[in-house]
Formats: C-alpha cells, sequence, structure tokens
C-alpha cells in the first residue's frame, strides 16, 4: 500500500498534509497525540474521505477495517460477521476462536461488553483482508484480551499487511515498522529501534516519557514522578 | 446452539404464518356486515366477499408488510430503534402529495386518471419530507431525530388539512379528511391491490438481497467503506425505495402509523435481534397480521367504525414504552 503526497482538509482545516508512506506486510504501528491526524488518515485508505491532493494506491487488496467507534447493532455475532460481504461462516468461526471468542456467535452483539464487542470486529477485519486497518484496537481491554489480541495481530502479521493506530507506545516496540504523526504530518518512521527514544516520544507527546528496561525488553512509559 | 435456535426461527415462522391466515380469514368475515364463511359462495355475500373484502385483504397484508419492513430498515440505516414511515414524517408527507393531486379534478382532470398520479407527487412529497427530518435530525442522538420527525409530521398534516378544505370547496371527489390523517383501508380495486402485492414482494426481496449490506451500514461506516460500500449512496438508495412504496401505500389506506416500529420490536423480542435478511419474513408476517386485525375492529368489528391509526397508536403505546425504557440512552 502506498500513500503519496496525500493532505486532507476537514471543514478548511489541514488536517493531513503531504503524508508519503508505504505499508508492507508486518505489523505496522501509527503513534501520536489526540488530533494528529491518526484516524483521518486510515479512513483516507478507504476512501471515506476525499484528499484534496495525493492518494492512496492499494493493489485491488481486500481490506478489513476494526474502527474505534461503531454502533451497537441489534443483532448476533455471527450476523456482524456476516456483515457487508459473503464469506463462509466456518471461516468467521476460525478467526473468533482464534481470539477466544467463539462462544460468542449466537450472543447478541449489543449485550457484549465493549471489549468484546471490539474483539468481534477484530476477528471480522482479521477474517476479511489481506490488508487490515485498525483504530485504536486496544482500547477497552482487559490485561488478558489484550495481550491474546497483541499475540494474534504478531502472528496474522506474517502473512498481512497489518497498520494499526494506537495511544499504547508498547505497541510500537513489538511492530515491525512505527510511524509517529504529530499536527498532520510524519514526524518520524522506521524500525521501532531506531524511532522510538525518550527524546522523540518526549517531543512527540509533548510530555516526558521514560525508557525503562524489563527484562530484555525495552518500554516506554509516562513519567508521572512529579504529579 | 446454532441448530437450536435456528429450529426456533423456524418454529416462530410456523406460527406467525398461522396467525397470518387466521386474520386475513377474519377480515373476509368481518365487515360493515358478518358473513359467515358458510355464506361465502351464496349470493349476494359472494360479491362481498370475492370482489371487495378478497382485494381489500390482500390490500392490508401488503400495507402491513410494506410498512413494518420500511420500519426495520429505517431503523437499521439510521441506527434508532423507534424509527418508521410515520415517525420519519415520510407518511405525512406522502399524504400532502396525495391530497395534492385531488386539485387536478378542479381542472377536469378524469379521476381515474388523478388516482393514478396521485402516487407519483405523493412520492415527491414523501422524500421532501423524509429529507427535512434527516436534516433537522442530522447533528443529534435518538431524539433529534424523532423530534425532527414529529415537527415536519405536523407541518405535513396542516398542509393536509389546508388543501383538504381548500380542494374539497371546489371538488368533493377529495377523500375525507380523516382518511388521510389517520388511515383507512376499505373496498380497494383488484388493480390497486395488484400493484401493492408486486411492490411488497419487490421491497421483501431487496430488504433480502441487500440485508447483509444493511447490517455493515447500521454498524460502522468505515468497515462499510472497506467494503467499497458507500453508506451515503446506500442509505439514499434505501430512502427512494421507502418513500416509494410508502407513497403507494398512504395513496391507497391514507397515513397509518406505527406499525413500523410495532412489528420488529416485537419480533427482536421473540427471536433476538438478528441480521435484516433473516428478519424480513417474520416482520413482514407480523406486520400483515397486525394490520388485519386491526383493519376488522377499524372497520366496525366492535360495531363502530374507527380511523385505522386510532387502533395502530392503541398498540405501539405500550411498544414504544417498553422500547424507551429498555434503552435509556440509545446513543
Amino acid at each position: 500500500m502506498l500513500i503519496k503526497g496525500l493532505s486532507i482538509e476537514i471543514h478548511g482545516k489541514l488536517i493531513l498534509s503531504g503524508i508519503n508512506l508505504s505499508f508492507v506486510k508486518g505489523l505496522n504501528v501509527i503513534l501520536g497525540p489526540n488530533g494528529s491526524g491518526k484516524t483521518t488518515l486510515l479512513r483516507a485508505v478507504i476512501g471515506m474521505i476525499r484528499p484534496i491532493e495525493g492518494g492512496v494506491s492499494l493493489d485491488d487488496e481486500e481490506m478489513g477495517y476494526s474502527p474505534a467507534e461503531f454502533f451497537p447493532a441489534p443483532m448476533r455475532v455471527i450476523d456482524v460477521m456476516r456483515s457487508g460481504t459473503r464469506i463462509q461462516d466456518s471461516v468467521y468461526l476460525s478467526y473468533l476462536q482464534e481470539l477466544g471468542m467463539h462462544e460468542y456467535m449466537d450472543r447478541e452483539f449489543s449485550s457484549l461488553s465493549s471489549g468484546e464487542k471490539r474483539m468481534v470486529l477484530v476477528a471480522k477485519a482479521l477474517a476479511e483482508g489481506n490488508v487490515i486497518l485498525m483504530d485504536e484496537p486496544l482500547s477497552n481491554l482487559d490485561a488478558r484480551n489484550y495481550v491474546r489480541l497483541v499475540k494474534t495481530m504478531k502472528r496474522f502479521s506474517k502473512a498481512k499487511t497489518i497498520v494499526s493506530t494506537s495511544h499504547d507506545v508498547e505497541l510500537g516496540t513489538i511492530a515491525d515498522r512505527v510511524v509517529l504523526m504529530k499536527e498532520g504530518k510524519v514526524f518520524a518512521e522506521g524500525e521501532p529501534s531506531s524511532v522510538l527514544s525518550e527524546k522523540t516520544l518526549s517531543e512527540l507527546y509533548g510530555v516526558k516519557m521514560r525508557r525503562v528496561n524489563v527484562g530484555e525488553r525495552i518500554i516506554f512509559v509516562k513519567d508521572i514522578s512529579d504529579i | 446452539m446454532i441448530s437450536m435456535s435456528h429450529y426456533r426461527y423456524f418454529e416462530v415462522i410456523a406460527l406467525l404464518s398461522l396467525l397470518n391466515v387466521a386474520s386475513f380469514f377474519l377480515s373476509l368475515v368481518f365487515g360493515a356486515i358478518y358473513v359467515p364463511p358458510s355464506l361465502f359462495s351464496s349470493h349476494p355475500y359472494s360479491f362481498i366477499v370475492y370482489s371487495i373484502r378478497l382485494p381489500t385483504a390482500i390490500s392490508t397484508a401488503s400495507i402491513g408488510a410494506d410498512l413494518s419492513l420500511t420500519g426495520l430498515i429505517l431503523q437499521m440505516i439510521l441506527r434508532n430503534p423507534v424509527m418508521d414511515p410515520y415517525v420519519t414524517g415520510t407518511a405525512s408527507g406522502a399524504g400532502f402529495g396525495a391530497v395534492l393531486t385531488y386539485a387536478l379534478l378542479a381542472f377536469n382532470f378524469p379521476l381515474f386518471l388523478v388516482q393514478g398520479i396521485s402516487p407519483f407527487l405523493a412520492f415527491i412529497f414523501s422524500m421532501v419530507a423524509t429529507i427535512m427530518t434527516l436534516i433537522i435530525g442530522k447533528k443529534g442522538d435518538t431524539y433529534s431525530l424523532v423530534i425532527g420527525g414529529v415537527v415536519v409530521s405536523y407541518f405535513f398534516s396542516a398542509l393536509i388539512i389546508v388543501a383538504e378544505s381548500v380542494i374539497s370547496r371546489v371538488t368533493p371527489e377529495v377523500p375525507p379528511l380523516l382518511f388521510f390523517l389517520f388511515g383507512e383501508i376499505d373496498d380497494v380495486s383488484w388493480i390497486e391491490t395488484a400493484i401493492l402485492f408486486n411492490l411488497t414482494l419487490v421491497l421483501g426481496y431487496f430488504c433480502y438481497i441487500i440485508g447483509r449490506k444493511i447490517d455493515v451500514l447500521t454498524l460502522s461506516d468505515e468497515i462499510s467503506f472497506s467494503k467499497r460500500i458507500n453508506p451515503g449512496r446506500y442509505r439514499m438508495l434505501i430512502i427512494i425505495l421507502v418513500s416509494a412504496v410508502v407513497s403507494a401505500d398512504v395513496s391507497v389506506g391514507g397515513i397509518i402509523g406505527f406499525l413500523g416500529i410495532i412489528s420488529p420490536h416485537i419480533m427482536r423480542g421473540i427471536l433476538g435481534g438478528r441480521s435484516t435478511g433473516s428478519m424480513v419474513v417474520p416482520v413482514s408476517l407480523l406486520g400483515s397480521s397486525v394490520l388485519l386485525l386491526s383493519n376488522v375492529i377499524s372497520r366496525g368489528a366492535l360495531g363502530f367504525t374507527l380511523p385505522l391509526t386510532a387502533v395502530t397508536s392503541l398498540v405501539a403505546v405500550p411498544v414504544i414504552t417498553s422500547i424507551l425504557r429498555r434503552y435509556p440512552n440509545v446513543d
């Protein structure tokens, strides 16, 4: 997937300006503060928002999308999975199984917790394409579902192009590639080990970020020790 | 698990079919006069039963199915459980268009031609009304659409009253005000019946084949776009179809309220929320049964006649109350 010179204006305000990015097979994580244009970028990829300049070229690939916000539709989980497509139930079942959600097939979607609904939509997205866009997939998840989802994302990223926005820097550290966005521009991009540092992240979020070593791994946390 | 709920689904459909047949039969028996089945084939009752009540009952069943199905799909695409063509103002707009057509009588248009043109003018105004409601309710929650609909409905009801009083002064052939405002299905011709019945089949088929698209429109605009389904275009297409069907219904039966809320809601209560495609048959069967029974009461089974919406409203009150109690904050 190739994004070339993409600029987007909404209500006369420039939201994205001159974005050049290419996403390849693997886990691509977009980090950035609220309002930096992460969601707008994903929406531009699916053609929901028309750019004023540049564009996105997809090689006619099937897309899956897991939105940050959605309507708790009055139907069963299996109906949610089937919606908008003609994929066989057995395929959906295997993806739901992957995320430990297969027992929910006949449950009413609107009766699930917000984390469970999110897991269902992620399973749907993963089942439906080679290019998977996920907008904040980790929000509202408990520790168990968080770990389960990250594992699943990592596993499927060997075969699919996964592009996920997040506020979770930890997801960035295990990505194949991170893109940092700020004020509608690409602030930095590349392999996590070269892009993620205390300095860049502190500058990105405008708050102090600290690097912590957990065994072999390096993670970044918000420094709230002076509060 | 899956097979069990299937069994229950088909069990419910079988019961609904029985209810439908029973209601249909009752509407052949009851009316201005009581015709027991033993007299169905004897003169002059056979004329009443086969030339008046039979087409009227088929039309009533069609209108009932239409209003319920359009309610179902409006609720889905507008993500609002209290939508139906009455609440969105679609029916009132159609009613105004239908009344307005009768002004042509003043210009010496023959009555049959006026009745033929009426659904088309009804369609134009039903679209206008629906779009007005959508614009008013655009930037808000569940209730702003409802309030938008109330405003638009009252606006077009007022226009109907004005048009009716002006036109009826010029030509007495215009149907009475009560017909337009509260609905009445009586003495429907076989031609109108054939049109209504075919429209119902088209609507049902359409809802069934694009059911999964309607489902994804309900769920998320982003997911729709990622499947190359343009939600705006599909919503408009569905609203055009809803307006067209409702216009034909209003031209024959006047404005009948709340059926589109009653029937999908009761079906969701019985079957649980399900995909649009799987709701088409049960919702239509229940909707046509409810309207057939309402029309039996409306046409005088209790000894006096009543406008149809007076009957359907009485059924709707507990249903709508339960919806609003169940979803205190729908958004």
